[in-house]
């Protein structure tokens, strides 16, 4: 016994020992590594699902903004164009008219496509603001109250801090947007009679905020049904901005948002 | 006698379970269900040959080249996106060759089979392995506990390690002393019986997989 309790066998018992601590630590090691690689897994997936969201959602505000673009461009030419032609014509009308009636009738008619040119003119602008692409944010913004002033009895103000830079044209437009939801907003559902607009310039940031004393909302509510704010956050995303706000029920409320220029 | 019903009921757990739980086992868990079946017929057989005084050295080699038949079935549908099943169909007919080689030429009915069980131990521990990697390389599965297989691949990577390790063992070692080698040959039914439990366990993990599914 003794002979061979130094020799092979303690050898195979060692080998054999060893090769058994090596299993148990290699079922350890497969159960953790794949943990690991499960995770960067899922982590790489999630990565590309939001880089996929981030591209469609891209894809539908620019197909959104073209077709904006081309409605008005479609609308300033065409219907444009013949309201004016019809307005020329109506003119004509009134001057060469002997009967009083009809001349009445021509002056009523010219002041309701008055009106009717307004509007087209309005909603051109609201499509598609040339003075956005032409002057920048803050003319447009400026532009865009004027227009909702005429047709509302509101008092807005707009503070801008900072010197005005222009950046990329997709992130301005969406800035604007944004801009232009938020009044909106305040107009049609928090039924504000007053609206703040600040407009923040950095050297590297732009920072936008829209405080209104309207109704107000439940913040948690909003966040799970509110349709409008989820185009805000999509706008806000394709921004790689940042956007908070916050309310309370007849204490109206601010928005605000921040992004690199 | 008593010594000769321990080591076989661990065996009788997985067998009922899989018998009542069958409907749910998908077709490669039905093979490892097919060894189990395998092993309650050889256990039984056992025990009526030893009880009756018979030698049954003989079967042992019927009994590992049926048993590398049915685990090569098992691993070529489990291994099936990473070795094409005929791969492993060819080193199924190449082994089970082997054997008959084996106890033609060198290791007749009435010697222990031994070279043949220890590569057969070994390469069962290299499809546990390969198993593994096809886990790691597909990750396919999002939580392992889960996956019926991995528990049954987990038992027949330590029975059959364990197996290879004391075989060789208890072969060296029956040269110097043969109460010693019988002492080392019954380390082997701790194993065995890890192994029966985590096949239970398996198929019990299949049912619940099915029922979750619907």
């Amino acid at each position: 016994m003794k002979d061979w309790l130094h020799t092979d066998i303690v050898l195979i018992l060692l080998i054999g020992t060893m090769g058994m601590l090596i299993l148990a630590f290699g079922i350890i090691l497969f159960f953790s590594i794949y943990k690991k690689r499960l995770q960067s897994q899922q982590l790489y997936l999630s990565q590309m699902k939001a880089e996929h969201r981030k591209q469609l959602l891209e894809n539908t505000v620019s197909s959104q903004e073209k077709e904006r673009k081309r409605f008005a461009s479609d609308l300033h030419d065409e219907v444009g164009a013949m309201l004016s032609f019809i307005k020329l014509n109506l003119g004509r009308l009134e001057k060469k008219e002997e009967n009083q009636e009809l001349k009445e009738l021509a002056a009523e008619s010219k002041e309701h496509l008055n009106q009717v040119i307004t509007e087209v003119r309005r909603i051109t602008r609201d499509l598609s603001p040339p003075t956005l692409e032409k002057l920048g944010l803050v003319a447009a913004v400026n532009e865009f109250l004027s227009w909702v002033k005429r047709s509302d009895s509101l008092l807005f103000s707009l503070n801008v801090t900072g010197k005005e830079v222009r950046f990329d044209p997709k992130n301005e437009i969406a800035v604007f947007r944004i801009a232009q939801e938020l009044i909106n907003n305040a107009i049609k559902h928090a039924e504000a009679t007053k609206i703040t607009i600040k407009l923040k310039y950095t050297s590297t940031h732009i920072f936008l905020s829209v405080t209104d004393n309207g109704k107000g909302f439940d913040v948690e509510k909003a966040k799970t049904k509110g349709l409008g704010l989820k185009n805000l956050e999509s706008r806000t995303e394709i921004l790689k901005g940042s956007f908070k706000f916050r309310s309370k029920p007849k204490k109206g409320a601010t928005f605000v948002l921040a992004t690199k220029i | 006698m008593l010594k000769l019903f321990i080591k076989p009921s661990f065996v009788f757990l997985p067998f009922i379970i899989g018998i009542i739980l069958y409907k749910y086992l998908n077709k490669g868990l039905r093979f490892i269900f097919l060894q189990i079946c395998f092993w309650v017929f050889t256990e039984i057989l056992l025990i009526i040959l030893i009880s009756t005084g018979h030698q049954n050295l003989w079967y042992l080699h019927i009994y590992v080249p049926i048993e590398f038949l049915i685990f090569a079935l098992t691993y070529a549908w489990f291994l099936k996106e990473l070795i094409k099943p005929k791969y492993i169909y060819a080193v199924a007919v190449i082994f089970i060759s082997c054997s008959v080689v084996n106890t033609l030429f060198f290791q007749n009915i009435q010697l222990f089979n031994s070279y043949v069980r220890a590569v057969g131990a070994l390469l069962y521990v290299c499809f546990a392995i390969l198993y593994f990697y096809k886990l790691l390389f597909e990750l396919k599965v999002q939580k392992l506990r889960k996956e019926p297989m991995v528990w049954i691949n987990t038992g027949i990577l330590i029975y059959y390690s364990a197996i290879f390790f004391l075989d060789i063992l208890s072969n060296k070692i029956i040269q110097y002393s043969i109460d010693l080698a019988k002492d080392v040959m019954f380390i082997r039914p701790i194993f065995y019986w890890i192994f029966n439990i985590l096949a239970a366990v398996g198929f019990l993990i299949a049912r619940k997989n099915a029922q979750e599914t619907g």
